[in-house]
């Protein structure tokens, strides 16, 4: 076989392949998006306006940001298991808002007391990570100078960013970065840096309790955050689901995975990986047509409540992006936030909770919401990010 | 009086969609393996493309949208979901010679990794430059090179038949040829 074999073969595998839809779609698509960004803006924009605040609306925040709650935009109102975006969202204010902003002092400068957040801009024009930046709770924007964490490769060169949801410690003291043959740990509140060799190809982080659990497709190592101890773990590093901060060390780790008609919920001792229970996730709550295929990106727990990604069935199409809320105990699915398909595929990817039982999630393109699964309040905290977040918790 | 022109790119757009889509959408099906998945990762792209056009049109969009696809393509967790719908059977049955060699060539290509198969498909199916390729891919000249390396001798492990099919059928046991023989 020579060139011109191979040519010609991949042309005849694809001969009859021909696009589904027309040219202007696209556009449609963005035309849509491009509309739902300038309702949002200018509802935020007159929001503040109104608020009494055109002053604060164009002087950079001073001083720390409050540490507070985000107040709801809408009366608390009993919530149907699927719910959707509001036509027009409300950005009510709120400490994360900042993630956006430039860092302006290095880590090593001025490490934080707790950060908040971790985010990798990601530059369109030229395709590429940015450096990572670090917002402290004092809301100030520092860039991660003490080290600078590559992105993972895997056997077959698949590339991941450095930068993933659950890097950052629910205390936002550390960040752990999965590096192939070692593991990244930075005190993020004295920017020092300690490299763990582990062997292999690791790509995914999950913070549990004090340890970080790391690894890739074939294995997962549990790291024990002060000594650095290192123990292999039997558990999915795709599937786990982050444990919530409050529980104890020896909770059970919870994996949720498998695709429409098997998904699974496991449990799973947290000493070794072992099995306890293992049982379907049914999602009878939901009306017809509604159905959940599969889950993407990270699991969050918050107490006994599950929060994930996954693409769903909806009233309008078979592989809508949404956002699951499942009992942990039960597997049985609560709440579903529609997000429709004006989106990128896996736009949507859960970040975690926040202390008032609000799910955090990425929308793209766009920035970050809060959603409330028990009042379908749903509420921006940054517009229009491009790149990668980590959050706190 | 000069006519007004209220053009915001969309006809340009759909201009440049309607040349280059069905090229994408194959390109894609090469890389996904799978329709729906092709369909998806295009449409994707094209979204991003739309959404930039005003920056993007003047310049080099279909280096634009081959960077958006073909890196989607390669990224997280859509890797991870096309791994799954990759090991799926076949769309569809094929009776002739060249649908024969369209499975077995499907096949194969589904036993290399993502990233090896967008290098072979942007280096023998769109014909781009190893240069160009590694653009495309955000990776350096050498990681094409040996990705290309590594795909073909992967091709020729999992399918060693596959060069027979292209050619006519030999005549004298000299014509048969064992393996592939490519100059990545």
């Amino acid at each position: 076989m020579n060139e011109q074999d191979l040519r010609h073969l991949l042309t005849i595998t694809v001969e009859d392949v021909r696009p589904a839809h027309p040219a202007v779609a696209g556009w449609e698509r963005a035309r849509r998006t491009r509309r739902t960004r300038r309702a949002v803006g200018a509802v935020a924009l007159a929001v503040t306006l109104l608020g009494g605040g055109a002053v604060a609306a164009l002087r950079p925040p001073a001083g720390p940001p409050p540490d507070r709650a985000v107040a709801p935009t809408v009366e608390p109102s009993h919530a149907p298991p699927v719910q959707r975006l509001p036509a027009e969202l409300g950005y009510p204010g709120d400490p994360l808002a900042r993630l956006g902003d430039p860092a302006t002092v290095p880590l090593s400068a001025r490490p934080v007391r707790r950060a908040l957040a971790l985010f990798q801009p990601f530059d369109e024009d030229h395709r590429t990570d940015g450096p990572v930046r670090v917002l402290g709770d004092d809301g100030v924007v520092r860039a991660l100078d003490v080290v600078t964490p590559a992105p993972t490769r895997d056997r077959a060169g698949n590339e991941a960013t450095a930068l993933k949801p659950g890097v950052l410690s629910p205390d936002g003291r550390s960040a752990a970065f999965a590096q192939t043959g070692s593991l990244l740990l930075v005190d993020l509140t004295t920017a020092a840096v300690r490299r763990i060799p582990l062997d292999g190809y690791l790509e995914l982080v999950v913070w549990a309790g004090d340890r970080v659990v790391v690894g890739g497709d074939d294995r997962v190592y549990a790291v024990d955050r002060a000594s650095g101890a290192a123990s292999p773990l039997d558990v999915s590093a795709w599937d786990l689901v982050a444990p919530d901060p409050a529980a104890g060390r020896e909770a059970a780790l919870v994996e949720v995975g498998g695709e429409r008609g098997g998904l699974l919920l496991r449990t799973r001792s947290a000493r070794d990986g072992a099995v306890r229970t293992e049982q379907r996730i049914t999602d009878t709550v939901l009306p017809t047509p509604y159905q959940v295929n599969e889950f993407y990106g990270r699991g969050w727990l918050h107490g006994e409540r599950l929060a994930r990604s996954a693409w769903i069935v909806s009233d309008v199409i078979d592989g809508a992006e949404g956002v699951v809320v499942l009992d942990a105990r039960t597997g049985a699915v609560a709440h579903v936030l529609d997000l429709g398909r004006d989106r990128w595929k896996s736009c949507c990817e859960v970040l975690g909770w926040d202390d008032r039982g609000a799910v955090l999630l990425r929308l793209q393109p766009g920035g970050l919401l809060r959603w409330h699964p028990d009042t379908g309040e749903v509420t921006g905290v940054v517009r229009n990010l491009t790149g990668t977040i980590a959050l706190a918790g | 009086m000069g006519t007004v022109t209220t053009d915001d790119g969309r006809t340009s757009y759909v201009a440049f969609v309607e040349v280059h889509q069905h090229r994408l959408l194959r390109a894609a099906y090469l890389v996904c393996g799978n329709r729906h998945q092709a369909e998806d990762l295009l449409q994707d792209a094209l979204l991003k493309l739309a959404l930039r056009w005003p920056e993007v049109r003047h310049r080099d969009p279909a280096a634009y949208v081959r960077a958006i696809l073909y890196r989607d393509a390669v990224s997280w967790w859509r890797r991870r979901r096309r791994e799954r719908l990759s090991a799926q059977p076949p769309e569809q049955a094929a009776h002739d010679r060249d649908g024969a060699l369209r499975l077995t060539m499907h096949d194969a290509l589904g036993q290399l990794p993502t990233r090896q198969r967008a290098v072979l498909v942007l280096r023998y199916y769109e014909d781009l430059t190893e240069a160009a390729t590694a653009e495309a891919l955000g990776v350096t000249v050498g990681t094409v090179k040996s990705q290309c390396h590594a795909a073909l001798r992967r091709l020729r492990e999992v399918a060693p038949d596959l060069a027979r099919g292209t050619r006519p059928a030999p005549t004298t046991p000299d014509d048969l040829i064992a393996g592939m023989e490519v100059n990545p």
